[in-house]
């Protein structure tokens, strides 16, 4: 008993200490510094990489092969967050120009769709419909 | 009419489990080696040939627990500057661990003047190689739950033979299956990096971001003539972007030369009007220069610009920017 008292008031300590380091919740006029900068264009750019992929005809032409409709395959790829969407940018980004390297491509994008089948399945997100009729009753 | 449901629902969650477990054994049947099959049986494309080999890179055999600063040593050579495995091993070597921290090798090559620009994939590793450019990797040469850390330099490969070279511990020349080497990489979330001259060129995959973000790097790491040596290289690159000129202001008003940053900000916004970190920038700029009413309008424009990011935090930059110039005019006003 004593030590996890001693444990809570040895965290409470840490917390305390720590307060004052933490950043201010309201922001204060100033210059966007350039890490900042980074970070805000590297989310455009990842956006940018993956929109042209998905524009180009022998994408849409996989996509259809695999069942998908385009603007299907389209939504899931608008639903990406910032951190899915860096990790299909540099896919796409690391793969050869040849035709070929299409649907390896298309195939390492549908790891991301899975990712988010197996996670709707388990209940941490909700983006695929299909996964929740059992339960809608 | 509750245990018929509770039946369904337990029949409907064995459904979802096989399922899963479907998903999870097709997860583990892909547990081979995809990128080297897909190489060796399509080649690397863009006319890059099936095999090179970096022979000039030089060699420190490790001593020791010493793979990370070898490794380092190795490709800060390469890339022509003087440091030797003793000589960097403080920066990047942890007695305690016995080992060298991933992150203090980018900073220890940073702390060298050096960029360090992440390679996260075999393809572009062996195109690197062929463009001549080393690539140190980390790797787990034994098991998930007994990991054996290695930092080593890839320097060569053939897709014909299915191998590659590195630069590895006590070895000048170890030639590795490349399906190994995939399999003992992809247990680092297939970590390395190369190394780039702030001055030259940068690599075909580096984006705007990448470079920018990198040249940051060096300021932290007390190398602001190699950062600004590196957003020149961006302006070079990239002429279209606003990024590198929003770099090159924010150098400019830490030292106090704001013209110069007003007008590196106002180049910014000749390629990104409506880019509101350049609008706010610019407008803050304007506000320490003592032009407080050029400022007001170009902030309110940030504020809109911010807005339909819809990112908070940058609406609420944009919006304290704006009242400081606000109140500042106000104040001004009340003074005369």
């Amino acid at each position: 008993m004593k030590t996890y008292r001693l444990k809570a008031i040895a965290l409470t300590c840490a917390v305390s200490a720590a307060a004052p380091a933490v950043a201010p919740l309201s922001a204060q006029a100033a210059m966007v510094g350039t890490e900042k900068l980074v970070t805000q264009s590297r989310v455009d750019e990842n956006r940018a990489t993956i929109d042209a992929f998905m524009a180009r005809e022998d994408v849409r032409e996989e996509f259809r092969r695999l069942g998908v409709a385009p603007e299907e395959a389209d939504a899931r790829v608008a639903a990406l967050t910032d951190a899915e969407a860096e990790r299909m940018a540099s896919t796409i980004r690391s793969a050869p120009s040849g035709q070929g390297a299409v649907g390896a491509i298309v195939g390492a994008g549908l790891i991301v769709f899975l990712v988010l089948l197996i996670t709707d399945i388990l209940g941490f997100t909700d983006v695929f419909n299909f996964t929740k009729n059992q339960n809608a009753s | 009419m509750r245990s018929v449901h509770g039946l369904r629902r337990i029949l409907s969650g064995a459904r979802r489990l096989s399922l899963t477990a479907c998903l999870l054994a097709a997860a583990a049947c892909t547990a081979t080696t995809p990128a080297t099959d897909a190489l060796r049986r399509d080649g690397l494309g863009d006319g890059t040939p099936r095999r090179a080999e970096l022979t000039e890179v030089p060699f420190h055999a490790q001593t020791d627990y010493h793979c990370g600063p070898a490794a380092l040593a190795t490709v800060l050579q390469d890339a022509g500057i003087a440091a030797t495995p003793d000589g960097i091993a403080d920066a990047v070597f942890t007695p305690g661990r016995k080992g060298s921290l991933q992150t203090d090798m980018q900073t220890g090559a940073r702390r060298q003047g050096a960029m360090t620009l992440p390679v996260h994939s075999i393809a572009e590793a062996l195109r690197q190689v062929d463009q001549g450019r080393p690539v140190l990797v980390l790797q787990n040469l034994a098991l998930e739950m007994a990991p054996q850390w290695h930092y080593a330099v890839l320097v060569g490969y053939d897709l014909d033979d299915g191998t590659v070279v590195l630069r590895s511990g006590q070895d000048k020349r170890r030639i590795t299956d490349m399906g190994t080497f995939e399999h003992t990489w992809r247990r680092s979330g297939f970590w390395g990096f190369v190394l780039a001259d702030p001055s030259a060129p940068p690599p075909a995959f580096a984006t705007v971001s990448d470079w920018i973000g990198e040249a940051a790097g060096l300021e932290r790491a007390s190398r602001p003539e190699r950062a600004e040596a590196a957003y020149r290289t961006a302006l070079k690159t990239w002429p279209d972007a606003w990024q590198p000129w929003v770099a090159f202001a924010n150098l400019r008003f830490q030292e106090g030369n704001l013209d110069s940053a007003e007008a590196n900000l106002r180049e910014a916004r000749n390629r990104a009007p409506d880019n509101w970190i350049v609008l706010n920038n610019l407008a803050y700029t304007l506000l320490k220069n003592g032009k407080p009413r050029a400022a007001l309008p170009i902030a309110e424009k940030a504020v809109a610009m911010a807005d339909a990011t819809q990112a908070e935090h940058a609406v609420a930059d944009a919006r304290a920017t704006l009242q400081e110039i606000k109140d500042t005019l106000t104040d001004t006003s009340t003074a005369s």
